[in-house]
Parts: C-alpha cells; structure tokens; sequence
C-alpha cells in the first residue's frame, strides 16, 4: 500500500450519488406503476366510455402508463452511470465541496 | 358519428383518486430526488419526461371531475355505479368553468329590473343544470343567502306564470349546491365556501314571512338532513314545540303561494317529508316534545284552523317519510324502524284520523306490514305492550322477522285509523298478501320437515294462519267500526236534509274471481259476507257484514287445502279425476270458482279433503292430511273470530 493511497478518504459526491441512486430504486416501482390504477379503472369500462374522447383518453392513459416502466429505469441508469464516473474515494485534496 | 360518453360517479371517482395519486407519484414525490440529482449534477433528461407525463395527469384531472359532477347531476337517487350519458364536447371543461357560468346566471338576478321576463329567460339557461354541482355551487355562491331567500318572494311578485315550476327548480338546485363537499372540485372548496350560507338560513327567525320563504324554498331539493332539521326546526317547530303554540298564528301570508300551502308548519312539516333522515333528527332526535304531544297538537289544529288540514296532511308524509315508509322498497333499518314503532303507538291513540292522516297511514302500515301480522296474534303474550324486542314465549313462525312487536290492541287501534275506505288499505292488503303468499307455506314445509324428522308438529301452520285470521278480523272490526259510524252519520244527514246522495265508500268487491287475488282477503270475507252493493244501494254495510259468504267460504277452504298440496302434504285417497286437469295436476281456483255450487267442484273437494283421516303410512308422524287442513281451518277461523272480538271489544279511546 501507498502512502498517497492511505491518505485517500471517502468521496461525498460518490456518497451523495450513490444515496440518490437508492432513493431512485426506492422509488423506481412507484414511477413505473404511476398510472396502472388509473388505466385499469379507465379500461375496465366502468368509469368513462364513449367512441371518441373516451377512447382518445384511454389510449394517451395508455401510452404513457406503456412509457412510465421504461422511464424508470432509465432513470435509475441516468444516476448509475453518472456515479460510475465518480471514484468512491479521492485524495483530500481533490475533495468536491457538497452542495449547499 | 355523435360522441355519447358513458359515465359512472363512482368510476369516475375512483379515476379521478387514481389519476391524483398517479400524478403524485410523478410530481411531488420526486421533488427531492430532483433537486439532489440537479445538485449533483446528474442527467434532468429522464426526470423531465416522467415529469411531462405527471402534468398532463394533472391536466386532464378537471375534466374528469368535471364529468364525475356532471355524472352526479344525471345520477340523482340511482347507485352511483349507474352509468349515464352525455354528448361531448362538454360546454365546460372544468368544474372551475362551470361554476364561473352558474356565477353569470346568479348575476341575473342581481342588476337592473327583475320581472316575469328575468325568470323565464334565466330557467331557459339553469334548468338544465339544476342537479349539476359546479354550476349550482356557483349560482348559489353569487347569490348569497339573503338574495336567494327571497327568491319566493321574487317570483311571487314578479306574476310568472310558472312560479311554482321555477321554485321547484330553485328548490332542487339549492339542494344540488349543499350536497357539494370540497371533494367535488380541486379548484374550489365548494363547502367550506357555503358555510356562511348554510349558517344563514339555520339562523332562529320569528318572522312567518321569512320562515315561510325560506320553507318554500327547501320543499323539493334533497338537502343535507341535519341541516334540514336545523332549518326547519329554527323556523317554526321550536315554537309549535313550546308553550304558546295554540295561540300563535304560523301562517307565512293570507292566502296559498306559488302552490304551497301559507302555513308554515304544513311547510316545515312537508319539507321533512321528502327527507326521511331530516324527519327522525326533526321530530324526534332534536325534539323537545313526544310524537304523542306532536301528534295531539297537530290534530288539535286540524279541527280548529283553516290551514289545519295542509298541517295534518304534511305532518302525516313527514312520519311516513321518518318511518322509512316512503322509500321503495321500504327502509325498515334501525333508525327507520325505531321512529315507525313511535308513530304507530302515538297514531294509535286517537280514535278520529285528520282526512290528510289516512294515506299516510296506510303507507306506513304497507311498509310494516309483517309487524302488524305478528302484532295481530294474540295466541302468545296476549297481555304484552307493544315493544321493540319480542315478548317471552312467543311463537314466531319461520320466515318472520319483525322489527318491532306490537300489541294486538295497538294493532286494532292503527288500523282504525285508515279504516275509512279501500282505497287508503289498498297497500297494506297487497302487502299482507305478499306475505300470504309465502308465510303458510313456508311454515307448512318447517311442520313437515319436523314430523319428517320424528318430531312432534309444532304447528306453525295453525300459527301463521291465526295470524293472517286476527289480522283481517281485527281490519274486518276497524272497518265495520268506522264505516258503520260514517253510514250512520250520513243516515242521519240524507234523513235530515233528503239528501238523495249515496255514501261514497268503496268496499271490497266479493266476486269469487275478484277475490283470487287477494288472498288473504278471503279470510276476512268469509266472516264480513257480501258487501259489493251496499255504496249504491244506500243500505246499512252492517246488514250485509253479518250475512256469511257461502262462496267466499268454500273458496278459501280450497285454497288452503291447495296449499297443503302444493307444499307435498301427504295424503291417503286419490283425488277425484274431475277435480284434476289433463296433467293430473289439481285444478286451479279460477276453475274451481266457476263452480261453487251445492254438490259442485269446490264441495266435492271439501269432501276429498274429509276422507283423508288416516294417517299416512311413510308418514307416521305428521297428522292426517284433515286433521291438519281442520287445524289450520279452525286456527284461521278463531283468529277471525273470537280473537280479533275479543281484541276490538278491549279498545277504549
């Protein structure tokens, strides 16, 4: 081991991502299932029918409920990759201050 | 192609709580996510797409709520689940904008003069939309209290011809805007907005003319029943309630308005009749006196005062209402029976019924009608008051289950007071026939399953058949009562005055075939005799009571032994090849009744039924098939007879 690699200390932006990547996965299932309720209410035909504007709305529910698992994930991958560019410890002097 | 949308209140609710939570979910609930992934710098891209799809979540929200109002309005009473239709596009797209346009209307009435021509050209606008929650929020909200309790007045004054119509309008829009909670707009709190109002017309007024107003106002809608009660307590019934009620003058105008009456308890009265909730809380909740002493007032009043008979009338819907009797089918649940069991014990009380009493009456006696069967029998607890529990050692045949007991005296002494023509029992007897078509042959089924079972017989055949017996006995002495005291009255007066007029009651029609279908009339005929006749002829109903109707007698005793049959009694002799159709089956009554004669069908299987005295061998402990039918004959027969005599001759008034 190194004398610079002991001086290393835990970096608090790698710390800070990594915490935002938990809170995304947290909250990954929530945003993919946003609109599950609502279109199977929507489609069970119990709540709003009609040939035209029902349909019309049914099919944007749709669409965007088809979108929101996709969304998630990617997401989640958007932070993953941004804390995959970040080293999980750094020598002090290269320490990024936390935002305020 | 015409868009008609299809629409549920409570699918539309569930969506719009869905499509909240879902654009929660995508907004406010990744609030912190988002301002750590913009201060470390991460990619917003994907954020801001899931956050494009939480707005238009968002905006389609009022649209949806909007349809749900529009939903509610068309609802009315039905489930909530009902779909209904409306065209699209909708005129509004939101209840913000629709409640904007009921404002408009509002202002109407606000400028410059107001006159027939303001009335018509407003309800070409609102009548539409009186059941629509945004638009009568907002009407009613412009308004004001003190403007809209005027409303009576202005259209009074104002000479429009269809006053009445448009109050009644008025009436149902109002209701429409108090029923809104802050639920039904996200861009509004509709009830917290209306408290002032609310407040303003629970405010105590000992001024008839405003009480009346505000009266006239609340006759139609569906209001909130506590606030009802308020209302019409504070306006009128704490007064009639207190010491000064027998010399005050509660009459709103001199004269009927816009068809209501000018009595402002016939008003406060009648607007709890179109609110069963509003009528308990009123009249008995919040009361400051018994339904007894309400009852003695009113029919104090209904003999003294020119308006009396409007008081006597509403006040007899607003017990309907309470009891539950108004409801289709009846509410007969705890809080509806409860206030039914008062009423018909005060009701009791009073020998001479207020003409606008008998229908209501008759109502509440249709809706519990299987309490006053099993009040009728007098076999058990003979000595009970009436009560909500049932008496020690009562027999209750299976396939009863009675909200409340009451007395067989009790029973006598309701009955008297809508015995005065069929037309007010007319209800009651399809009711008590509904129960005659079940009651015997359920509780003839649970005698066979006993004695199938090696039991003894517990005769609940004989019980429920003593029940229908006294119950039309004790119809039977109310009606011979107070018909014959009516035809004597009226005796009197053609002798006095020779009046050549006929006494205008209807009674029962006894052709055989007319009483097929009613049942359990038979049972009452068989002792009253012949009575079609007697309203044209002019001659005494009493002579005519007392002659036994042959026919009617030999008819019923077919029915009851054709019920026996049909429910498998057992008997020993086959039955006569004449009395059974091509299929074996026993003939029907209508065939049977073409031929009542001496030695004719309906006497020969009378005397089938005699043959069948030995017990039958796969049988051996259910009683032979005449000895039941001789049973079930007598019980009925002694119902009618000496019980209900004996119950009618005890009644003191």
């Amino acid at each position: 081991m190194t004398v610079e690699q002991d001086d290393m200390v835990p970096n608090p932006e790698h710390t800070a991502l990594s915490e935002i990547l938990s809170m995304a996965q947290g909250l990954e299932e929530d945003i993919a299932e946003a609109l599950d309720d609502a279109f199977r209410i929507m489609d069970s035909g119990e709540a709003w029918t009609g040939p035209t504007t029902a349909t019309t709305f049914l099919e944007d529910l749709g669409y965007r409920k088809d979108d929101l698992p996709r969304l998630a994930e990617r997401l989640v991958e958007d932070i993953r990759t941004r804390l995959q560019n970040v080293p999980a410890e750094v020598h002090p002097d290269r320490l990024v201050n936390p935002p305020v | 192609m015409s868009d008609v949308s299809s629409v549920s209140v409570e699918g539309l609710t569930d969506l719009v709580s869905a499509m909240n939570r879902g654009h929660r979910a995508l907004s406010t609930d990744l609030d912190q996510l988002r301002s750590k992934m913009r201060n470390w710098d991460v990619t917003m891209t994907t954020l801001d797409d899931i956050g494009r799809i939480g707005e238009w979540v968002d905006d389609q929200v009022p649209g949806l709520e909007r349809r749900r109002n529009m939903a509610a309005g068309l609802t009315g009473d039905q489930p909530t689940s009902t779909m209904v239709d409306f065209d699209e596009p909708l005129r509004f797209n939101s209840p913000e904008e629709a409640e904007q346009y009921g404002r408009e209307l509002a202002e109407m009435l606000e400028n410059g003069t107001i006159d027939a021509g303001t009335f018509d050209e407003l309800f070409q606008e609102l009548e539409p939309y009186v059941n629509d929650p945004d638009v009568m929020a907002g009407f009613y909200l412009e308004l004001g209290p003190e403007v809209t309790e005027m409303l009576p007045e202005m259209l009074y004054s104002s000479g429009v011809d269809g006053g009445a119509r448009y109050l009644e309008l008025f009436s149902i829009g109002l209701g429409t805007a108090l029923n809104t909670t802050n639920h039904t707009s996200s861009t509004s709190d509709y009830y917290s907005e209306l408290s002032s109002f609310r407040q303003h017309f629970t405010q105590p007024t000992d001024n008839p003319a405003m009480a009346w107003s505000r009266l006239a106002l609340l006759q139609h809608g569906d209001f909130p029943p506590r606030w009802l009660a308020d209302v019409v307590r504070n306006s009128v019934l704490d007064h009639f309630e207190g010491e000064d009620w027998d010399h005050t003058d509660y009459r709103g105008s001199m004269f009927p308005k816009l068809g209501l009456s000018e009595d402002t308890l016939a008003l406060a009265f009648s607007a709890l009749g179109n609110n069963p909730s509003a009528a308990r809380i009123a009249l008995d909740e919040k009361a400051g006196i018994t339904l007894e002493e309400y009852t003695n007032r009113v029919y104090g009043l209904a003999g003294s005062i020119g308006t009396g008979d409007d008081i006597a009338a509403a006040f007899g819907q607003a017990l309907a209402a309470g009891s539950g009797a108004l409801d289709d089918p009846p509410d007969k649940g705890y809080h509806a029976s409860n206030f039914a069991f008062q009423v018909i014990v005060a009701l009791g009380q009073h020998e001479d019924t207020p003409w606008g009493m008998r229908e209501p009456m008759g109502q509440i006696a249709a809706a519990y009608a299987e309490e006053f069967l099993a009040g009728a029998y007098a076999h058990d607890a003979m000595f009970r008051e009436s009560s909500m529990d049932m008496p020690e050692n009562f027999t209750l045949p299976p396939g009863m289950d009675p909200t409340f007991f009451l007395s067989p005296e009790d029973v006598y002494r309701f009955l008297h007071g809508f015995a005065h023509d069929d037309a007010h029992s007319a209800a009651f007897d399809a009711a008590v026939q509904e129960l005659y078509e079940t009651l015997p042959m359920q509780a003839l089924e649970a005698d066979l399953a006993a004695t199938a079972a090696g039991n003894t017989d517990p005769e609940y055949f004989e019980v429920t058949l003593r029940m229908f017996g006294t119950l039309a006995g004790l119809q039977y002495e109310t009606q011979r009562k107070v018909r014959g005291d009516k035809f004597d009255a009226e005796k009197e007066f053609r002798d006095n005055f020779a009046f050549g007029g006929s006494a205008v009651l209807t009674l029962l029609p006894v052709s055989p075939k007319g009483i097929l279908d009613l049942g359990w009339k038979v049972t009452q005929v068989a002792t009253a005799g012949g009575l079609n006749g007697w309203a044209d002829s002019g001659t005494d109903p009493r002579d005519e009571l007392e002659e036994l109707n042959y026919q009617a007698g030999v008819l019923h005793r077919y029915m009851i032994a054709e019920m026996m049959i049909d429910a498998g009694y057992p008997y020993t002799e086959d039955i006569p090849p004449n009395l059974l159709d091509e299929n074996g089956n026993l003939l029907p009554p209508e065939v049977i009744a073409e031929d009542l004669s001496s030695g004719g069908l309906a006497q020969e299987f009378i005397n089938w039924t005699d043959s069948n005295k030995d017990t039958h061998p796969e049988h051996p402990r259910t009683r032979p098939f005449d000895t039941k039918f001789d049973s079930g004959w007598d019980a009925i027969g002694n119902g009618r007879g000496d019980a209900s005599d004996s119950i009618a001759n005890q009644v003191e008034w």
